[in-house]
């Protein structure tokens, strides 16, 4: 399996559409957050603030690395080399939810060791690491519904309107009257939360329902995939 | 040693409302080139596909190298190399850059081998061009190139020589050969273009509507694909007495089209003619022919239509 991580992070350091996404996305972001600054109360809130955005970059993300790839068929070499589904499967997922992990959290903490020079802001180092521990598993349970899309789809068209779908849902849930209910129960919502500064239980809560969304998904797709006509 | 590289026994692959391929049974011999014969929707690509793990055969079994069982088969495809309906390439990588995906996904520690695999498809100087400026030829050849990177005891290969010109279906065809004798590879190949196929094949295999059809060997092949008198008359029904009367042969065929073939007294042209004339019989087309191997499927799957 480690040959298929090494030759999944070789084609998406040479894929120019990764670097262009990588480069909208941080600037979109970065702008974004001079919106939010005045709407919040610390630097952190402020950049967690546009996470649905991160959410639909990350589907942007689930086209180049999963839907080029099963409709260019560039899979079939891997399968028809001898190698396993399960590892080809966890592979993938490995490699994305760790690009999208570093294209989630890395802007975040940008902004902030940023702020410290250019804002005149002091780092609340507890604050902060509480809140990661509570966003890295919701990053990782978000790059999983993209997996998902991916693994199952397996198709440009699939992973767009699955993004689109429940970006659209989400949005639509975070500006309802139970958007503290959604906040606690969906992984996108902990960070809605974390803005807000409504995150009212233990990182641990947090973080288990992430894990727990995660590990579903998971188990879903793979069970899909591994008996799919690739 | 195992005998066969490839067995299948009694495939079936059943989607919603088709039957893909029903019941197949094949042994594909070591060190052997099949070419690969059926219409478009016959059945050769999803064969393809259950050989290299892309689909499941809702019946039956496949066995690789005398190896049965998923785990097994799965270790066994690593001896194959495949190019599967059209290549399966990287766009925006240049030749070298997808074919060190393909060096390192498949854990070939030589470095080299991609430039003497380049060199041996043809495709040495391709530099900084990205594959998505590739003639539809160039791709051919570097989906050939990724099915050999690894040196495949099983190489197969689904029209493989789609879009190339008259110059690179020759080099392709001397490549298997060569490949055939130097590393007893064993090749299968689909493709559209029979006449090459016969040119490069030395086994056929036959599929129609899901089944295999035939299974014959290239001397089978030419023994059946060999040259005839085609007689065309105004009473084909006279003609094919005279020939039993005149000759003392029953080696002829009336054809559909209202055309005799006779497949003996090949240089007795002339006697032909005598007989026919002097039986008042009108002849209209007198000349020796070859059934070609397009000839020869079309014959099959035709006949199989009229049962």
């Amino acid at each position: 399996m480690s040959k298929l991580i090494k030759a999944e992070f070789y084609k998406i350091f040479h894929s120019r559409y990764y670097w262009g996404i990588c480069l909208i996305y941080l600037l979109m972001y970065t702008s974004n957050l001079f919106d939010s600054i005045p709407r919040t109360d610390n630097i952190l809130q402020a950049s967690v603030r546009n996470v649905l955005f991160s959410y639909f970059i990350i589907f942007g993300l689930a086209v180049v690395f999963f839907g080029n790839e099963f409709e260019q068929r560039n899979h079939m070499t891997a399968i028809a080399a001898g190698k396993k589904r399960s590892d080809y499967f966890l592979a993938k997922t490995i490699v994305f939810l760790i690009l999208s992990l570093v294209m989630t959290v890395v802007p975040i903490w940008i902004h902030i060791l940023g702020s410290i020079p250019f804002l005149g802001v002091t780092m609340e180092t507890d604050y902060i690491m509480n809140c990661m521990k509570i966003l890295v598993p919701a990053f990782i349970a978000m790059g999983e519904v993209a997996v998902f899309s991916g693994l199952v789809f397996r198709s440009v068209a699939g992973i767009l309107i699955t993004g689109a779908v429940t970006n659209i849902a989400l949005i639509a849930a975070f500006n309802s009257k139970y958007m503290s209910l959604f906040g606690k129960v969906i992984p996108v919502g902990h960070s809605v939360l974390i803005a807000a500064g409504t995150n009212d239980r233990p990182a641990l809560y947090y973080a288990g329902i992430s894990m727990i969304w995660t590990v579903v998904m998971l188990v879903v797709s793979y069970l899909v995939f591994r008996r799919a006509d690739l | 040693m195992e005998k066969y590289v490839l067995e299948t026994k009694g495939i079936t692959k059943a989607y919603k409302s088709t039957l893909a391929l029903d019941k197949v049974d094949l042994k594909l011999e070591k060190g052997k080139i099949y070419g690969f014969i059926g219409q478009n929707g016959a059945g050769k690509t999803t064969l393809i596909r259950l050989i290299t793990g892309l689909s499941f055969a809702s019946e039956g079994e496949i066995v690789l190298w005398g190896k049965t069982g998923e785990r097994e088969l799965q270790e066994q495809r690593k001896r194959i190399g495949a190019l599967i309906e059209s290549p399966a390439l990287y766009p925006n990588m240049t030749a070298v850059q997808n074919l060190e995906v393909q060096r390192i996904q498949r854990g070939i520690p030589d470095k080299a081998v991609i430039e003497k695999t380049l060199q041996l498809v043809g495709l040495p100087d391709t530099g900084k061009k990205k594959v998505r400026n590739f003639s539809l030829g160039m791709r051919q050849r570097l989906g050939i190139a990724v099915a050999l990177l690894n040196t495949p005891e099983f190489l197969i290969l689904d029209e493989p020589i789609n879009g190339l010109d008259p110059a690179g279906i020759v080099e392709v065809r001397n490549l298997l050969k060569n490949l055939n004798k130097e590393y007893g590879m064993t090749i299968l190949i689909s493709s559209h273009i029979l006449d090459e196929l016969h040119n490069t094949a030395t086994d056929f295999i036959l599929i129609d509507k899901g089944r295999i059809i035939e299974e014959l060997s290239n001397e089978e092949l030419n023994e059946k694909c060999r040259q005839y008198i085609e007689i065309r008359s105004n009473d084909p029904e006279k003609t094919v007495l005279v020939l039993g009367e005149a000759l003392q042969t029953e080696n002829y065929k009336l054809m559909p089209d209202g055309s005799v073939q006779l497949y003996d007294h090949i240089d007795e042209m002339e006697r032909i003619a005598a007989a026919l004339s002097e039986a008042k019989i009108l002849v209209t087309g007198l000349k020796v022919s070859e059934s070609s191997l397009e000839n020869y499927f079309l014959d099959k799957i035709g006949g199989k239509k009229d049962e």
